[in-house]
């Protein structure tokens, strides 16, 4: 009989609680698959983010602004291809101002030509880009308001006075997490012309794309000391590293969550360290039969292994096939509605990682027992009652 | 021994079956005692830190509220940092019913001008937090009494000075006492105190006086918001009424309290949503571990079982025996994970509230209800687990058991 045949077996022997045992398993894999998933969406928002483009905001923060002429400043720097200009615009919608949106004002031409992870078709974007009171919609925010192609809106805005309205051109589907899921972009030409005179030809933010990725921590160097000596000195970043410190702000949430995830792993090693402690105190007579039969401490060591293992492997399966549906149906919906949180995905790494945690954790689980048993006095163990 | 009664009494009261039994069938089988007890502590542990973290940050962010002051803001905006309004917003506001007076009969308001500014983390320098600066007026101090200078000395309200809370001091650069901080290119202000404001987020802000703010930034004669002292919370309706009759100041009044559960929901439901659903897969899993360990505890104990029917304990007793089995592993479990949970009331965690998008440290607040809740939630997960066993373990035929 083979040693996968004979563990098998060994695990079937007692079927109440070898079924409650990978049902368990199972069932808390799935909390570590959920876990993975969520602090991998996180994740995901940095890795996401292209490599080539450098962010360029005031040195004090978002409140304060740059005067638009930086833009071209960037522009002439060597390694910079392309230079977009733009403002938060604090867009509200005249009949309901508690909707909240993200609306930025921004150079159309640059904008379109640099975001190519805003999916739309190319006359919708060209239409945009030739309609001076066109505007960009976010799939997911278009279809929520119910907006169409063509539909003229009107809008505010929470931070100055004026109306803008707009006409929907493109209505773009975001291909990267976290970025443009819920935005309204328009010129900015014709929103800064309907600003107050004193508030006019101001920007939040300058994105200029490089041509080596490799020179970004460089090139932002370079723009902060060109402009260190002005009025309105500059804090720049690459975009990624922008990114990377947004998920840093929450970091004490991932790291909770990854501590939560190793606690999740230490409850199935303590759920099938018992199962197989148990089996193995049982069997004590039996093992010491085999010793005595001429089967070595090895073999008695591989029985309880490759039981556990198998119990371990079953459980990750069971794990998946629960979890995967599971995590990207009810729960991600769940909790896409109570914490905003982009659809989760189970990657297929987590999906394969269950499996071999599942197997590596049975393994580890039988260490000390599967060493008991190997270890066995032939003598005291035939005469031991269970 | 007890003696053994025939038929139905209150068990609960009573055991048939001595403890020692139950204790000393726990000590027998160590390893899995242990085992089956730190899992559940496990998961009590999660499940009550995670209650602990969303106690801690709602109370945080609600006791910089007080049904006692009301908070007055454009109507639109959503947080104190994004609103703007008008001077003579001060003036309309300290004119309005019910506002409180101070001795000297000026009345209780503080006109405030907010901005967030970038600062990188001590302990990770690549980490640009947004920290959020609130320029005062002088009798902020009447307003918010909470508030107390715990060294150094308040800020002087003509000079490029200012003060930090406790919550934020030493965790970002220049953010200690002798440090400074620019608002505009080569303004430095100076920090010249800590200050405490009973636990509140306010000791996650550096405040500085209103003039310093708006002159720093170019907003003279504009604020973020004002916030005033009412003679009595009932006072309020009256004075929202007043000011949010004339549409065209575009002012929007909250009761300071409702204002901060607003900003603070987001984030504390996340993470009570998030900690409940783990800990309710989790508590699926520990329970069918207290299940398995039941499971074999009886199975190997058949004979005993038996010995024990056969002496005249009755089925309900059995039953009783090896629920308190499994209840008294349970609860300890329990009781060890609300104990390890506790120990996190020494740390804090400082993580950005998205209701108003600085970053704010926040304690892990016991309460007794969510330890309590906690406790009975392990405790139930252990017992519901042994139930089943624990039925079959009665149902045996003492005379089939003995035979094994």
């Amino acid at each position: 009989m083979s040693l996968f045949r004979l563990t098998v077996r060994n695990a079937s022997r007692a079927p109440v609680r070898g079924a409650l045992t990978v049902l368990a398993v199972a069932i808390t894999l799935v909390a570590f698959v959920l876990l993975r998933t969520l602090s991998a969406g996180w994740t995901d928002r940095i890795v996401q983010t292209p490599n080539n483009r450098v962010v360029t905001r005031h040195k004090i923060g978002w409140a304060s602004s740059l005067p638009v002429h930086y833009s071209e400043q960037v522009r002439q720097m060597p390694g910079v291809n392309l230079v977009m200009g733009g403002t938060w615009a604090g867009l509200k919608l005249p009949i309901d101002d508690s909707v909240f949106f993200q609306s930025f004002a921004v150079d159309a031409q640059e904008f379109v030509d640099m975001h190519y992870e805003l999916s739309a078709p190319a006359e919708q974007k060209q239409s945009f880009v030739s309609n001076r009171r066109g505007a960009l919609v976010s799939a997911e925010f278009a279809a929520e308001r119910g907006w169409k192609l063509g539909d003229e809106l009107q809008f505010q805005s929470r931070e100055q006075a004026g109306t803008w309205a707009l006409t929907v051109s493109a209505i773009v589907k975001s291909t990267r997490v976290g970025f443009g899921q819920r935005a309204v972009w328009l010129h900015w030409e014709y929103f800064n012309e309907t600003l107050p005179r004193e508030e006019q030809d101001r920007i939040s933010l300058i994105a200029a794309q490089i041509d080596n990725p490799a020179d970004g921590a460089r090139i932002a160097k370079a723009i902060d000391i060109r402009f260190d000596t002005e009025n309105d000195p500059t804090f720049s970043q690459e975009d990624k590293a922008l990114n990377t410190a947004i998920v840093g702000r929450f970091g004490a949430v991932l790291g909770a969550m990854n501590l939560v995830s190793v606690l999740v792993l230490g409850v199935v090693v303590l759920i099938l360290g018992n199962t197989v402690a148990m089996s193995t105190r049982e069997r004590v007579r039996e093992y010491a039969t085999l010793r005595a039969m001429g089967f070595m401490p090895a073999h008695l060591m591989a029985f309880v292994l490759g039981e556990s293992a198998t119990l371990g492997l079953v459980s990750g399966g069971l794990g998946l096939a629960l979890g995967y549906p599971l995590v990207q149906g009810p729960l991600s919906r769940y909790l896409e509605e109570e914490m905003r949180v982009a659809p989760l995905r189970v990657a297929t790494e987590d999906a394969i990682g269950a499996l071999v945690l599942g197997t590596l954790l049975g393994l580890i689980a039988a260490a000390l027992p599967a060493f008991r048993a190997s270890r066995l006095e032939v003598t005291r163990a035939l005469s031991h009652v269970a | 021994m007890s003696q053994p009664i025939l038929g139905w009494r209150p068990i609960i009261l009573m055991p048939a079956i001595p403890l020692a039994y139950t204790s000393r069938s726990l000590w027998a089988r160590r390893a899995t005692t242990v085992a089956t007890t730190v899992g559940i502590a496990l998961v009590v542990f999660v499940l009550a830190a995670s209650q602990m973290l969303s106690n801690g940050m709602r109370r945080t962010l609600l006791r910089a509220g007080s049904d006692n002051r009301a908070i007055v803001m454009q109507s639109d905006a959503y947080a104190e940092v994004g609103s703007r309004t008008r001077q003579s917003a001060l003036s309309l506001v300290a004119a309005a019913p019910g506002v409180g007076k101070d001795s000297s009969g000026a009345p209780l308001a503080t006109a405030e001008s907010l901005v967030q500014i970038l600062v990188p983390r001590l302990d990770d320098p690549e980490r640009i937090s947004s920290v959020q600066i609130r320029g005062v007026s002088e009798n902020v101090y009447a307003v918010r009494p909470e508030v107390k200078i715990i060294t150094g000395r308040a800020a002087h309200p003509g000079r490029d000075e200012a003060i930090i809370g406790q919550a934020i001091e030493g965790s970002y650069e220049g953010m200690s006492l002798g440090g400074h901080f620019t608002l505009k290119k080569g303004r430095d202000i100076q920090i010249v105190g800590i200050f405490s404001a009973a636990g509140s987020a306010y000791e996650s802000e550096v405040w500085t006086s209103l003039d310093v703010v708006r002159t720093s930034l170019g907003w003279e004669g504009f604020l973020s918001s004002v916030t005033v002292v009412l003679d009595s919370p009932s006072a309020f309706d009256g004075f929202a009424s007043v000011l949010e009759a004339d549409k065209s100041q575009g002012l929007g009044v909250a009761r300071e309290r409702v204002y901060y559960e607003k900003v603070s929901e987001g984030l504390a439901a996340s993470i009570a949503v998030l900690g409940n659903l783990v800990t309710l897969i989790f508590a699926c899993g520990a329970m069918l571990g207290a299940a398995i360990t039941m499971n074999a505890a009886i199975a190997q104990r058949r004979r005993e079982i038996g010995v024990l029917r056969a002496l005249g304990f009755s089925a309900p007793d059995v039953l009783l025996a090896f629920l308190l089995e499994s209840a008294a592993l349970a609860l300890a479990g329990a009781v060890l994970g609300v104990g390890l949970a506790s120990l996190l009331s020494l740390t804090d965690f400082s993580v950005t509230n998205y209701g108003t998008g600085n970053e704010i440290a926040f304690p892990f607040e016991p309460s007794l209800r969510s330890l309590l809740g906690s406790v009975i939630a392990g405790a139930g997960v252990g017992i519901l687990g042994g139930f089943f066993p624990a039925i079959e373990a009665a149902r045996t035929n003492p005379a089939a058991a003995m035979r094994v």
